[in-house]
């Protein structure tokens, strides 16, 4: 029992206890604070499980900007739910319970948490690797597939080995055996000078497996191989604020309502906002910036710069954040940011590569054009969420003010 | 050995709990709101159930980091190991030390 065991059961039981009470409560006020605090928990549980990416964004969108937009919600609404006819609703209940004991049912054969030998560590989906994704070398970019390698040998072999090694966490002895009995031959870059991509248990998870140039595994699988995926998903976000503008928004004749009551009048809110927000947007900055090498991306800084855009207009009234971000600049940003993305895709064509395929931009250093792509790419995707995000408040709050 | 095992599982069940909580929100409440904050639980425990999956023992977080024993801090570097850096051991040893685990 490790470290990590100990706290991720101790986090769990107390998310556990968050998530009833959510469900419990009466106030939906509370309801939405307590929503915050589990994404805090959660946020927690990432980390300890090591899986800095999802973390950051469950800190920054559940635990930021979805209460804040949850609770500018509530205030169109009644604060306390309808009291029910009774407490308990037994049906649904019963029907909980069942799903849940059939599920749990299914866990029972599931591996133990943290378990080397678990299928998932030891399965490359074989379309990825028989594309070029997979095989970039720093020095001379993208390789085709090395010499003997079938990506339908690989995707048929099961996972079953014969022998157990007496050793679990011996991966070597794993990916030896697979390829003696199958005859599969797996694939790996070999670097001059760099002996260790020799060993036969490196290559399970090699450097070269993504894009070595991008330290960020987790920015490059959403960048550059689920590269139109992620393109995608910025724009559902644009449609989401072209939607929201449309639906809500009043003829600018009638002008932007000035009702909301700034709390100018606070003067510790107001010196600690003014203090804080530029650290804010600096480090909304870094979060983008930063993405490719570390935790973090586009859709977490782009929710940071808006939380201090959003912090701006709760302290100093929305007349002021008019007057630093005009609507109608917020709506160009918005697609400006999708346009950047799928800019630099375009750019890639231009340069001779294929769409979205960055290692085209930099013919000298692949690798780096890769890194340069990515991070125009997370650019794109943190200008659109942030005014999304800014655009949706302001809609809200507009609302309110009516 | 009964405790282990039932850690060994025990995520999976947590899964399971914060879905049907979420479900039972979403077919028990009949406010809007609270119908979508409980959707939103029962997407959580989608998520940790992926990511429950994909924990290993020693692991660290998926970002590759270049070893200072190389002497090289480009990130043209091509010999970047799965663990932080740690010290500026030897390759050998500073390897050994992080997951994957190599041949004895």
């Amino acid at each position: 029992v490790t470290t990590i065991v100990i706290l991720d059961t101790l986090l769990l039981l107390l998310v556990t206890a968050t998530a009833v009470a959510i469900i419990e409560v009466r106030s939906l006020y509370a309801s939405a604070m307590l929503t915050s605090v589990y994404s805090l928990l959660m946020a927690l549980v990432w980390v300890n499980m090591h899986s800095m990416d999802v973390a950051f964004t469950e800190a920054a969108v559940g635990g930021g900007i979805s209460t804040i937009l949850l609770i500018g919600t509530l205030v169109h609404l009644p604060r306390e739910e309808k009291p029910l006819k009774q407490r308990l609703h037994v049906r649904g209940l019963i029907a909980c319970v069942l799903a849940g004991a059939a599920l749990i049912y299914g866990t029972l054969d599931m591996p133990r948490f943290g378990d080397p030998m678990a299928p998932i560590h030891h399965y490359r989906v074989p379309e990825m690797m028989s594309q070029t994704v997979g095989f970039i070398n720093g020095t001379k970019g993208k390789q085709p597939a090395p010499e003997g390698f079938d990506p339908h040998a690989y995707r048929s072999f099961n996972g079953a080995v014969q022998d157990v090694p007496k050793d679990p966490r011996d991966t070597a002895w794993r990916e030896t055996s697979i390829i003696a009995q199958n005859g599969i031959i797996v694939p790996q870059v070999l670097t001059p000078g760099h002996e260790q991509h020799h060993d036969a248990g490196h290559h399970l998870h090699p450097p070269d497996d993504f894009n070595g140039h991008v330290p960020n595994s987790v920015t490059s699988l959403l960048a550059a191989y689920r590269g139109y995926d992620t393109m995608f998903e910025t724009t559902v976000i644009f449609t989401a604020g072209v939607s929201l503008i449309l639906l809500l928004r009043r003829p600018r004749r009638e002008g932007y309502a000035q009702t909301s009551a700034p709390m100018t009048d606070q003067v510790i809110l107001r010196v600690v906002t003014k203090m804080s927000i530029p650290f804010i947007l600096l480090f909304g900055l870094y979060v983008i910036t930063h993405g490719e090498l570390g935790p973090g991306g586009g859709f977490q800084g782009g929710v940071v710069l808006a939380c201090a855009f959003i912090l701006f207009a709760l302290v100093f009234g929305r007349p002021a954040l008019y007057r630093v971000l005009p609507p109608p600049v917020t709506d160009v940003l918005t697609g400006v940011g999708v346009l950047l993305y799928s800019g630099t895709g375009a750019a890639c064509l231009f340069f001779g590569g294929r769409f979205l395929d960055y290692s085209a931009l930099n013919k000298l250093s692949p690798g780096d054009g890769e890194a340069l792509g990515m991070t125009l790419v997370e650019y794109g995707v943190g200008i659109t969420v942030s005014m999304v995000m800014l655009t949706i408040f302001n809609q809200l709050a507009e609302e309110q003010s009516k | 050995m009964m405790t282990a095992s039932v850690l060994g599982i025990y995520n999976y069940w947590i899964y399971v709990l914060l879905m049907m909580i979420g479900l039972y929100g979403v077919i028990a409440k009949p406010n809007l709101i609270k119908q979508a904050i409980a959707l939103g639980l029962f997407q959580t425990g989608i998520f940790l159930y992926y990511i429950s999956m994909a924990v290993i023992d020693g692991g660290t977080a998926p970002v590759w980091t270049t070893d200072p024993a190389d002497g090289a801090r480009s990130s043209r570097a091509r010999t970047t190991t799965r663990c932080r850096t740690s010290s500026s051991s030897p390759r050998s040893s500073s390897a050994s030390a992080c997951w994957p685990s190599r041949s004895p």
